[in-house]
């Protein structure tokens, strides 16, 4: 694992995010971006963020089924959710990631 | 000449039309409509890569590693062993079904890059089989990103050193090659696989479209699908490696043998041809029983009865073989093949010959699978058969029904390649029985008789002898009476043997009737007898003055007749001898001569021949010539 970044775990449902980059990408570089600028306006004890490597994290990158990058997965209550590419759909991250109702106080 | 070095696939027949293999360190793409067999041919490359030492990695991405596992299993290509062993590895890059996917924004194929350099880094994987392009690239990106991305996967594949084959599915059968439409500019192989309707029956066939740097046989080869999977046939009739022999062996038949110079070359494939009920069954059962009795394995596939039927009407004949079965050296097996596709017999066919591993094939006949197939689906199938047939036989007698005299005028052009001999039956109605012919119309690398021989069915199968008088070759040879007899010479008395009294022997009918009229027509009184008994009785009766008899008699021989004459004590046991038989070699002369013959004539023999031989014996035997 190249990079790892857990909040703490929130009492009640967590939501794990899970983006895989790849390094040196610049499309990775902007996933990252565009996640980090997705996830600001919410409570970070609400859901887990982890970042793979697909270069180094191959073993998880297998079980996730990952062909192409950059790949988010996000996993909550309800079945996991798929979202490919450069996430620069802002719209369409906000509402896979589920978050409503967490949004920093 | 081939410069790429090639992986064996172990497919049956795709390696020969392939000119070896897959090509190493290179990119293969398979493209075919949804079930043409594109999963099948992949999962026995892999397979067969992995059981003969190279490790190979499966990709799943159409449906998942272990729904891809089972199907392998399935098919008997243990894949779970080769899993076991270490030499095959399966990774899933299935679409997880789970959840909903969106594509949104720019992407690359890292992810799959990096998994495939890790998983063959700690593997050693050589060979990388991609299940497939069409799934992987689902949903489907812009085509410019499309290309790069397959491009992409293409090279890194190659930078890897591993030699790719990526399935992907067709929209047709004939047109643009992929649904994608990008990944054959990409690939140095591109392989065909198609299924389709022909006539009432579908069709499945193989074509190698491209070849980077390889030559590779052109145009669609048939294939079908098996519970073995994929085999194809190559429409080249491949030479064994030991196929060019002059060794021969006999047909079953000494009468064909002697017409075709000593009997069959080993290697070779027969096509018996003729109208129902010419005998080509029985010489068929007669070939296949000669092998058998010689100690060959020999299967004979009967696609127009039941064995019970098939069997009984051979022993009703004096063929049995029932003990060559129970030895093992004969297997008799009787199917309909138009209850299967052509392709399916095919390989049932080759499942057979694997299984049995016999010397020689016989199959009666291949008209009833001309009957039920398209003219096109018949032609593959022969020379499919033909290529079977030279890889797993050293000899195959076919027989094949015709429609009247057309078995010496018409032969289809692939067959008459195909075959090595061309035997043509015949028969024509008399004012008595049958009157059957055998002529070899072809027969590669030997000599042989260009006419007619005369075929009786007896005992023991048929009887081929050549015919007592040796056809006129020309305008020259007029017949007086349009029987085929030629006139005297000039310069010879027309009734040279007026008065003598010559008794013959000779069983067919046929034959007794010409060498009568010949010697009627010289002037003897000719006592005709069928068979030795009947000939001593009529020496009983009468002492001719001169005897003509065959040898090759039923039952008592003409060697034991003439012995038998010999042996009384009258004034026939001085009676001067002629035989007159197909027994033509030195030491059948010298036999002849010692149980008792004067003269030994061949068949056919020239008219004027037999009458001088006949006169001047006759004068010399009894010192009181009756010829003038």
């Amino acid at each position: 694992m190249d990079e790892q970044e857990e909040t703490s775990r929130p009492p009640g449902g967590l939501v794990e995010v899970v983006l895989y980059l790849s390094p040196g990408s610049p499309t990775s570089g902007k996933a990252r971006r565009n996640l980090d600028a997705a996830l600001q306006d919410y409570d970070p004890a609400s859901y887990r963020l982890i970042v793979r490597d697909v270069s180094q994290d191959v073993a998880e990158s297998e079980a996730d089924h990952i062909v192409f990058t950059p790949t988010l997965i996000v996993r909550h209550a309800l079945a996991p959710c798929t979202l490919v590419g450069d996430l620069g759909d802002t719209a369409t991250v906000i509402a896979m990631l589920g978050l409503g109702g967490r949004e920093k106080s | 000449m081939s410069v790429v070095e090639k992986i064996p696939t172990g497919v049956p027949g795709f390696d020969v039309i392939s000119h070896g293999g897959i090509p190493k360190g290179r990119s293969s793409l398979i493209v075919g409509r949804s079930g043409t067999g594109k999963t099948i041919l992949g999962l026995q490359i892999a397979s067969y890569t992995a059981r003969h030492g190279i490790k190979t990695l499966l990709i799943a991405v159409e449906e998942s590693a272990d729904d891809l596992i089972s199907t392998g299993d399935n098919l008997g290509l243990d894949l779970s062993g080769a899993i076991a062993s270490g030499m095959l590895r399966v990774t899933d890059a299935s679409r997880q079904m789970e959840g909903p996917m969106v594509v949104s924004g720019e992407y690359d194929i890292s992810g799959l890059v990096h998994r495939v350099q890790a998983i063959s880094k700690q593997h050693g994987s050589q060979v990388v089989i991609l299940d497939s392009a069409t799934a992987l690239f689902s949903p489907r990106p812009p085509q410019e990103l499309l290309r790069s991305l397959f491009t992409q996967l293409i090279h890194s594949f190659r930078r890897l050193q591993l030699s790719s084959v990526v399935l992907a599915e067709a929209a047709e059968d004939y047109g643009q090659l992929t649904t994608l439409g990008v990944e054959d500019f990409v690939c140095d192989m591109v392989v065909i696989l198609r299924n389709v309707v022909d006539g009432e029956r579908r069709r499945r066939s193989l074509e190698i479209s491209k070849y980077r740097g390889s030559g590779h046989y052109k145009g669609e080869f048939p294939s079908t699908i098996t519970t073995r999977g994929l085999t194809i046939f190559p429409l080249d009739a491949r030479d064994r490696p030991d196929a060019h022999t002059s060794e021969r062996y006999s047909s079953g038949s000494p009468g064909l043998d002697a017409m075709i110079s000593g009997g069959l070359f080993r290697d070779s494939i027969v096509i018996v041809r003729g109208p129902t009920g010419s005998g080509k069954t029985m010489l068929a059962g007669q070939y296949a029983r000669a092998g058998a009795v010689r100690g060959e394995k020999v299967v004979y596939y009967g696609f127009e009865e039941p064995k019970g039927i098939l069997v009984r009407n051979f022993a009703a004949i004096g063929m049995p073989m029932d003990e060559l079965e129970r030895a093992g050296n004969l297997h008799i097996i009787c199917r309909y093949p138009e209850a299967m596709g052509l392709e399916d017999l095919l390989v049932t066919l080759r499942m057979g010959l694997e299984e049995i591993e016999p010397a020689l094939v016989v199959m009666d006949s291949i008209s009833s699978i001309e009957h039920s197939s398209s003219e096109k689906g018949f032609r593959q199938f022969m020379i499919g058969l033909a290529s079977l047939l030279r890889e797993h036989a050293r000899g195959a007698l076919l027989t094949q029904t015709v429609i009247g005299s057309e078995a010496a005028t018409h032969t289809a052009p692939y067959l008459s390649t195909i075959a090595d001999a061309i035997l043509a039956l015949d028969y024509s109605v008399g004012p008595g029985d049958l009157a059957r012919t055998l002529r070899v119309l072809k027969m590669r690398g030997s000599s042989h008789v260009t006419y007619p021989y005369r075929l009786e069915i007896t005992q023991g199968g048929l009887q081929v002898e050549p015919p007592t008088v040796r056809p006129p070759s020309a305008a020259a040879h007029r017949s007086r009476a349009g029987d085929g007899i030629p006139p005297p010479s000039p310069g010879v008395p027309e009734r040279p043997l007026q008065g003598l009294r010559v008794l013959l022997v000779e069983d067919f009918s046929d034959a007794r009737e010409i060498v009568t009229t010949i010697l009627e027509r010289a002037g003897a009184e000719v006592t005709p007898s069928g068979s030795s008994s009947e000939a001593l009785e009529k020496i009983d009766a009468s002492v001719p003055d001169l005897i003509v008899a065959d040898i090759g008699l039923p039952k008592e021989d003409g060697i034991e007749f003439i012995r038998r004459v010999r042996a009384r004590s009258g004034r026939e046991a001085t009676v001067p001898a002629v035989a007159l038989t197909a027994w033509a070699l030195p030491r059948d002369r010298a036999r002849a001569k010692e149980a008792g013959f004067q003269a030994h004539l061949v068949k056919p023999v020239d008219p004027s021949t037999l009458v001088s031989v006949v006169g001047a014996l006759a004068v010399r035997g009894s010192g009181d010539p009756k010829a003038t």
